[in-house]
Formats: C-alpha cells, sequence, structure tokens
C-alpha cells in the first residue's frame, strides 16, 4: 500500500504540475494585459453565476444543448465525490466518504449521475454527428471527439471498478450501487471469477485516475478549458450599461488596437473561454448573409492568434493577419451573439476596437468613408444641408415648439432618418400630431441637432462621435426641458448609454413608451375598431441594447391588433443590417441581405399582412426587402405609429 | 548617313497605327531635306511586319527569341544598338507605355535629351524645334533641343496615311546583341482586362433603368440607346439584385456614385439612395410613367411617356442625326 500511495503522490503532483505549466503559458499574456476595472458589484455579479452557471439560464436556450450539457455538467459535480474518494483513499490511506454517507446515499448518486453522465456524452454525440448542426462548422471535431473518450474513460472506468468491487465480494455498499451491481452480474455471467474481479477492481482503478490526470493535463490546450474559465469569465462580465462602448484608454497611447496585447487581459479571458460551441454564429445577421464573419471564428482566430503571440511568435499582424479588414466590417453591432453566448464573451467591444485602428489608418470602405465624411461635413450621413432637417415640420398642421427658444416637458431629438427620409417623413409626421392631439408639451432642436453618434462610434470613428456628441450635448443642455423623446433607438442608445463618455446620462424615452404612457393615462384615445395580424420587429438598439420590449407590444395591442410573434423575437431578434454603420456599407459579398432573410421568416407567418417596425432605418431596410423580394401584395413594412389612428370623440 | 529613325510599335503580328503617325511625322522632317527616313522592328520573326511598313526607306530588324513577346529590358538593348549603329539626328517613339519605356532608358544610356509629349515637330538650324502639351493640353511649351534627339509623339498629332507610303523599303538586318541572352527580365503571361470592367464614375453618359424596365430582356432597348450614345448602361439596385446587371452597373449609395454630363433614368423611381448617387449629374432625363415619383424631383428633363415607345424612338432619331 505504501507503493501505491507513494505512486499516487507522485502521478498526481506531476500532473497537476504539467497542468500549471500549460496554464500558466496560457495565462502570462493577462498578467501584463492592459487593466479592466471588472471588480464593482461584486453581489450582483455573484447572483448571475447562480442563474447562468448554477441554472444553465442561457445554455438552455438552445434545449437539445443545453438539457445534455446539463446532463454532464450535473454529473461531474456529483462525480467529484468519486474522484475526492479515489485520490484521498490512497493519499491519505484510511480517508473514507463512508462517514457522510459515501457507502449510502453518495454511492447510489453516483451511479445514478455516472448514467446521466454516459446519457449526455451519447447526446453530445448524436448532435455532434448525426444532427450536424450549422454552427459547429469551423470547431474543432478532434478536441470533442477526444473529450467524449475521456469523459467515456473517466465514468466506465468508475463504473467497472465499482461492480469488479461488487464480483470480488469486496464492497459493503453493493446495495446502493445499482448500476453497479447489474455490471457485476453482468461480468459474473461472461466469466469474471471474484479474483479475476479483484484484479480487474485494481486496473479499473488506475484506468479511472489515468482517465482523470489525462483530461486534467489535457483541458488547457482544448476548449475544455472553459470549465475553469467560465466562472471567472461570467464574473468579470461587463456590467455597464449594454449600450455603452469603452472608449480607448489613454494609457494605449492610440485609438484603436493593432496588436492582440492591447487588449485587456479580460478580453484576453474571453478568448480562453470559448467553447466553439457556434451560437454566437448561428445568430449573426452578417454570417447569415453570406459574409465573411463568424463571431465564432473570429474568437478562434484572436485566441489563436494570442497563443501565438504568447509564445513569442511575431510574424503575423493581427489586422490582416489574424482577422480580415472585411471581417471587421460586416459586423452590424446587433449584440446577438453576446446575448446568446453561455459564456458571456464580449464580441463587438474588440471588434469596434479594431474598427478604431482601421478608421485611424484610413482603411475604409468607400461607401462607409462617403458617409462619414458627409456626417463631418453635414451633421447627416445623407449629406443633406443642416437647414432642411426640420424641413418636414412645414407640413404639419400647428407651429412646432423650437425647444432652443423656450421651454418644453418633451425634448424630441429627432435622428437623421426621421428627419431627411423621404420614406419615414409620414411617420414622424404622425408622431407629432399625435403628440399635439395629445397636449403633451414638446418641441424640436431644429438644425442644433445632430447624427447623435451612435453608428458612427461603432464604425470606429471616435474622433468624429466626439465632435458629433459634444455639439448635441451642448444643444441640449442649453434648453430646458423635462424629458427627450426619440423614433430612432440609435439616437436613444447614444443619448441614454453612449454619452456617458462625456458624463452625460440623458432621460430619454422611445416614442412607443411615451405614446404607451399616454394612452394609459387616458390621455390618447385609440379607435380600435379595425385590427388584423401583423408581427413585429425588435429594433436591436432599443430592444437586446436598451430592454424596450414591451411598450410596442401593448401599443399594437391597444391598437386592436394581433400579434403573431416570429420565431427571433425580443432578445432573440434578427438585425435588419442597418446597424453599426451597415446601412451605409456597399453590399459586398452579401448573398442574402439580412433584411430579406428577415421579411421572408414574417411571410412564413401565413396570417400575417403588416411587418410592424419601431425605428426608422428599419421602415427603409425592409420597404426595400420587401420590394426586392417582390412580396409588395403580401405584406406591408408599416411603423407602429401607422396602427395608431386616434378616436375622434374625446368626450372631454 | 543620319537621319530620323522610327521605333516600330506592333501587337500580335501587327503594326500599331501610332507607328504610321511617327512615320508621317518622320517623313515630315525628312522632307524638309534633312537625311533619310529609318524604322526599326524588333521581333522573333520580324517578317510579317516588313510587308506592313511601306513607309519607311530603310527597316532595320533584328530577329530573337528575346523580343517577343514585348519585354522592355530586350526591346531597350536592341533599340540602343540600332541608335549606335545608325546614329539617327531624331529618333521618335509614341508617347505610349512602351515609348516610355524605351525612350527613357536609351537617352540616359546614350546620353541624348529626351522631349516629351510632342505634338509638333520640325527640324531646323541643326536644332529639334517641339511643341509639347502640357497639363493634358491646357499649355503648349515650345522647345528648342540640339540633335541627335529623342523625342515621344502623342497619338493623334499626325496623319497615318502619310506614313504608309514613299518609302523605298530596304531591308537590312542587324545582328542580335548578346545581352538579348541574359536578361534580368523575364516575360511570365499576359493577361487581357475583362472588358466587362467599367468605372461607371468616369462616364460622360449613363443610360440608367430601373424595375420600370420589367425584366433582363427589355434591357437590350436601353442597351441600345446606350450604344447610339455612346453611353454606359446602369441600373438601381432592384435591377442588379434581379441579376438583370452585374453588381458593378449599380448606381446607388451601395453602388457607384456617378457624376456624367448626361444621366438618363428609364423606369428608376429614385429612392434615396439612389438620388444620393446621381444627383450631381450635369443633366438628368428622367422617364417615368408615375408623376409622383422622387426622380422627378432632380431631373431636369422629365417625361410620364411609356419607356418602352420612347427610347426606340430617341433612339432611332439620333440615329438618323
Amino acid at each position: 500500500m505504501v507503493n501505491e500511495t507513494l505512486a499516487i503522490w507522485v502521478v498526481l503532483l506531476g500532473s497537476v504540475l504539467v497542468a500549471a505549466w500549460r496554464f500558466w503559458r496560457l495565462l502570462r499574456p493577462l498578467l501584463s494585459a492592459a487593466s479592466d476595472d471588472r471588480f464593482d458589484r461584486v453581489a450582483d455579479r455573484l447572483a448571475v453565476l447562480v442563474t447562468n452557471v448554477g441554472l444553465h439560464r442561457r445554455l438552455l436556450k438552445f434545449r437539445y444543448s443545453g438539457v445534455l450539457h446539463l446532463m454532464i455538467f450535473s454529473g461531474f459535480a456529483v462525480l467529484l465525490t468519486a474522484i475526492v474518494q479515489s485520490f484521498g483513499s490512497r493519499l491519505f490511506p484510511g480517508f473514507s466518504l463512508a462517514p457522510i454517507g459515501g457507502l449510502t446515499w453518495i454511492a447510489l448518486l453516483q451511479d445514478i449521475f455516472g448514467v446521466v453522465v454516459l446519457a449526455g456524452i451519447f447526446l453530445a454525440v448524436w448532435q455532434r454527428y448525426v444532427r450536424k448542426p450549422a454552427r459547429f462548422e469551423g470547431s474543432s471535431g478532434r478536441d470533442a471527439l477526444i473529450i467524449y473518450c475521456l469523459v467515456v474513460g473517466v465514468v466506465g472506468a468508475m463504473l467497472l471498478e465499482f461492480a469488479c468491487g461488487i464480483l470480488a465480494g469486496k464492497d459493503p455498499s453493493a446495495s446502493w450501487h445499482p448500476v453497479a451491481s447489474a455490471l457485476a452480474t453482468g461480468l459474473g455471467r461472461v466469466g469474471f471469477t471474484p479474483a479475476r474481479a479483484a484484479t480487474g477492481q485494481v486496473v479499473f482503478y488506475w484506468i479511472h485516475v489515468a482517465a482523470i490526470l489525462a483530461f486534467l493535463v489535457y483541458i488547457p490546450g482544448s476548449k475544455h478549458r472553459h470549465i475553469f474559465t467560465a466562472i471567472p469569465n461570467i464574473f468579470f462580465r461587463n456590467r455597464k450599461a449594454k449600450g455603452f462602448l469603452t472608449a480607448p484608454p489613454a494609457e494605449r497611447g492610440q485609438v484603436g488596437i493593432n496588436e492582440i496585447r492591447q487588449f485587456s487581459w479580460k478580453h484576453m479571458l474571453d478568448l480562453y473561454s470559448c467553447t466553439e460551441c457556434g451560437r454566437c454564429q448561428s445568430v449573426c445577421p452578417a454570417n447569415a448573409a453570406g459574409q465573411p464573419l463568424s463571431p465564432k471564428l473570429l474568437i478562434m482566430d484572436l485566441r489563436d492568434h494570442l497563443m501565438e503571440v504568447a509564445d513569442g511568435a511575431t510574424g503575423r499582424p493581427l489586422i490582416g493577419g489574424a482577422v480580415q479588414e472585411a471581417t471587421l466590417w460586416a459586423c452590424t453591432t446587433c449584440r446577438a451573439c453576446m446575448e446568446v453566448c453561455p459564456l458571456h464573451i464580449e464580441h463587438v467591444p474588440k471588434i469596434v476596437d479594431m474598427r478604431r485602428q482601421l478608421v485611424e489608418q484610413g482603411s475604409v470602405p468607400r461607401t462607409l468613408r462617403d458617409a462619414l465624411s458627409a456626417v463631418q461635413r453635414t451633421g447627416n450621413s445623407m449629406g443633406k444641408p443642416p437647414r432642411q432637417r426640420p424641413k418636414w415640420t412645414k407640413k404639419l398642421s400647428f407651429g412646432i415648439k423650437d425647444v432652443r427658444k423656450e421651454p418644453v416637458d418633451i425634448l424630441w431629438f429627432v435622428g437623421d432618418y426621421a428627419s431627411y427620409d423621404p420614406r419615414v417623413e409620414h411617420i414622424t409626421i404622425k408622431v407629432a400630431e399625435i403628440l399635439h392631439a395629445a397636449g403633451v408639451d414638446f418641441g424640436i432642436l431644429f438644425e442644433a441637432e445632430q447624427n447623435s453618434g451612435n453608428d458612427v462610434r461603432r464604425a470606429g470613428e471616435e474622433g468624429l462621435f466626439e465632435m458629433l456628441a459634444r455639439s448635441n450635448i451642448e444643444a441640449i443642455d442649453a434648453c430646458t426641458y423635462r424629458r427627450i423623446m426619440t423614433t430612432d433607438p440609435h439616437s436613444l442608445n447614444a443619448l441614454r448609454n453612449e454619452y456617458a463618455a462625456f458624463g452625460k446620462s440623458y432621460p430619454v424615452h422611445h416614442y412607443t413608451e411615451v405614446l404607451d404612457e399616454l394612452a394609459e393615462a387616458d390621455k390618447l384615445r385609440l379607435k380600435v375598431d379595425h385590427g388584423g395580424v401583423v408581427t413585429y420587429h425588435d429594433p436591436c438598439y432599443l430592444g437586446r441594447y436598451n430592454g424596450g420590449f414591451d411598450a410596442p407590444r401593448r401599443l399594437i395591442a391597444r391598437a386592436g391588433y394581433r400579434l403573431h410573434e416570429m420565431g427571433r423575437c425580443r432578445e432573440n431578434s434578427f438585425c435588419c443590417g442597418a446597424g453599426g454603420g451597415g446601412i451605409w456599407g456597399d453590399d459586398a459579398g452579401v448573398v442574402e441581405r439580412p433584411s430579406e432573410n428577415r421579411i421572408k421568416e414574417a411571410l412564413a407567418l401565413s396570417d400575417v399582412t403588416r411587418f410592424v417596425v419601431a425605428c426608422p432605418k428599419d421602415t427603409v431596410m425592409y420597404t426595400a426587402a420587401v420590394q426586392a423580394l417582390g412580396a409588395q401584395d403580401r405584406i406591408m413594412v408599416c411603423d407602429i405609429v401607422d396602427l395608431i389612428e386616434l378616436a375622434k370623440l374625446l368626450p372631454e | 548617313m543620319p537621319g530620323v529613325l522610327v521605333y516600330v510599335e506592333h501587337r500580335d503580328g501587327k503594326v500599331l497605327p501610332i507607328t504610321y503617325e511617327l512615320l508621317g511625322a518622320a517623313r515630315s522632317i525628312a522632307t524638309t531635306g534633312f537625311g533619310e527616313l529609318m524604322c526599326c522592328a524588333f521581333d522573333a520573326d520580324p517578317g510579317t511586319l516588313v510587308e506592313q511598313l511601306d513607309g519607311a526607306d530603310r527597316i532595320m530588324l533584328i530577329r530573337h527569341p528575346a523580343l517577343s513577346p514585348y519585354n522592355p529590358e530586350a526591346h531597350a538593348i536592341a533599340l540602343q544598338s540600332v541608335v549606335q549603329s545608325c546614329s539617327p539626328d531624331v529618333l521618335l517613339l509614341a508617347y505610349s507605355s512602351v515609348g516610355l519605356d524605351l525612350g527613357s532608358v536609351v537617352a540616359i544610356r546614350m546620353s541624348l535629351p529626351f522631349v516629351g509629349y510632342c505634338t509638333a515637330l520640325q527640324v531646323a538650324n541643326g536644332a529639334l524645334d517641339a511643341a509639347s502639351q502640357l497639363h493634358g493640353g491646357k499649355l503648349v511649351a515650345k522647345t528648342r533641343t540640339p540633335l541627335p534627339a529623342i523625342a515621344s509623339v502623342v497619338p493623334g498629332s499626325f496623319d497615318e496615311n502619310a506614313g504608309k507610303i514613299e518609302g523605298r523599303g530596304e531591308v537590312i538586318d542587324i545582328a542580335a546583341p548578346e545581352a538579348l541572352t541574359a536578361l534580368r527580365i523575364h516575360f511570365i503571361s499576359a493577361s487581357a482586362p475583362d472588358t466587362n470592367q467599367i468605372d461607371l464614375t468616369k462616364c460622360e453618359r449613363i443610360v440608367c433603368v430601373g424595375r420600370g424596365i420589367g425584366g433582363a430582356d427589355k434591357i437590350a432597348i436601353a442597351n441600345d440607346l446606350a450604344a447610339s450614345l455612346d453611353a454606359e448602361i446602369a441600373g438601381s439596385r432592384p435591377v442588379i439584385d434581379a441579376g438583370w446587371l452585374p453588381k458593378m452597373r449599380q448606381v446607388g449609395k451601395s453602388g457607384q456614385k456617378v457624376k456624367p454630363k448626361l444621366y438618363i433614368a428609364a423606369g428608376v423611381s429614385g429612392a434615396p439612395e439612389h438620388l444620393e448617387g446621381m444627383k450631381g449629374a450635369d443633366c438628368i432625363v428622367a422617364i417615368n410613367s408615375d408623376a409622383k415619383a422622387p426622380i422627378f424631383e432632380v431631373a431636369h428633363i422629365g417625361t410620364t411617356c411609356d419607356l418602352f415607345e420612347l427610347l426606340p424612338a430617341l433612339n432611332e432619331r439620333i440615329r438618323k442625326s
């Protein structure tokens, strides 16, 4: 027994040292990485560990994968007892879990969860080799296979070790091991004598131990690192507003990132946490459009590059080497990838940080460059004269207030598309007429307003964003108002979240919220006698970024329409392709526009005749998509406000 | 005996028109009582070229495999050896990529002056008087250069026909220089540019079709008009989406931003993204059956005529005139 104790000490310490060394090699770059303050709101950070690690909240959104992961995860949590027992009994002769139930209920759980893990592995194998979801494309199949074998090795050897013990008559807990007992009976039938079983018990013990240690040593080089990195990565996740992009830190000395080492330690930890599950890839609109972006492959490429650089390789540049420019420009910053990632990996900020570098170098696609220079020249991306911004107000039945000259209750920040685009103008006018009819005291900034800079910032043009933000802040702060309203989710996000970069956060509301409030307060009476079935598209910057899911739905119901939801709704909404500067892109490499993909989804709901939106850019994008698909006679794109008809007879 | 030497530019066994212009220019110098009109042609097999060079008195040939297809290093070596052997007073080259390749090299190697961009040439009193275009023709520089000298001539400056007659056509073979066997530049392959590659932003006239054209088969109507107008055909986004025209012919925000002198929009309704791409055109002619179409807001001339009647009629009228 002394020899066995010595042997287990040697192999255990040896394996731990090798694993620790391998981890150290990976984690070295984190020690010298840029700082990132992720230590605030600790209680809240811990709480999400419970829901997202313990309860698998995000994982279970993909039902099949979530369930199989939960089976393996919970199984290993229970089988930790078997591991403790196996190592403890040899490392410290006399150690046993028996006093706390090691021979009774723990034994039973080990048997049950051993089977649960094996069933989970079966489901995983079935998924990977039979169901073959497209999201696995580009992930390492070899890594997955090795892990399956090791897991089966660990659990199988454990059960066989128990079975041999029972057959040899050496297991006092035999009656608490139903599965192992059945196996023992089977082994007995195929000619295993108690003497052979005694040998078998030792052999399977060592196989069990060897598989566990092989697993330990293998993990640092595998996507199964997440066993160790998931908890810290989720704990240190972003707790700032979803719609706030971190400004380039002063100590970086440059606006963007062109070397992997310039990423903060948390962004590096993200890279090591990726499990290559591909959920992000499956929800990415750019990927669906056939553009050269998969959020998963982006993270994997960055990860491999970080490992190369950590190992001293200096050959490939980050941008143009590890990551292609076209990949960075394909992102619409819709945040679907970040919302779905079980590890809370932050794809979008990394992309924007690299875009900042491209802008700094002047490597910007032509159409985007034109739009940015139009914004710089005129304050709007269409390059229209600033004086024409309030032109739409000439068609109003009343004189709209100039907030610069008189105080108002609501300052309406109109936004570029709502102000200038002829396809959106009628919506803007109708919102104004409804507010006026409801007796709301509101006004606009006229030509003092400029593009909010939301998408300018996401295109990586940090300098222009700052100019726009400062100009808008100056204009807004010179006015007297109680709160701000906009029909444009992108402006909403900038005013609510992005202007925090300059110490500002405005009380800004989406118009759906304001109209819903007015209706609730009975200041707005809607006709409800038309009805019909509609579907609703959640704009990324209203829904996913700012949680504005319910007011639009309540308004649709108030107007008497029945909402037939598309499969991809609320936080899982599918971006129209316009965000993050996408509306200024040139469609290069697009196989199917995300907007057309989305309209097809709506067309599949056979009873839906209206595609309802709540964002001026959506009106533009989806109107074009319906035309492109030639579906004008089957579905009509309309804004929520198009559904609203005021009841003429107000009693007062 | 000294005289004027012309470098013969040729491709695929055919002498290029600019060479006749050069011969014409050389003839005009030669007839002012000035020596002989020589030309030199370099090729692996220059036989077929000789027949095409009736305008020269003496045709100097260098025959060597390295001279075909065109290789700047090889031709510079050959030209230098011809210049050395016949010592012309004037060497004429085209103001072309080949002329630019060779003229400067020979000028440096032989320490000769090189006058570029010439549109007129005259030899008098032992000097070459030349007129050169500057700034794309906005200025003309007149220069006087002592002989011997090299000049490159802007295509279109001299009469081709004058270079096709009156020569004696005496053929002289010159031994290929040794250096042709030790070149540092090696020709690998030639590929023709895709003739579909066009740059709409540089076109002076564009005929753009929109969804109103109705189908790929109808585009021929617009194509005919474009051909008569020497214009390029283009499309709005729906036309490109439908695959009726290639992406490079898309006008608009997600395509090309164009500023031609004439822009005919046929069946284009004028989405803001389209207008953004063409509203800077000097003259916009809009044809659309919907009088409320936004395209009319930017058009200088507009009509709600049926484009299927108007375009062929317009085409016919233009052809007749």
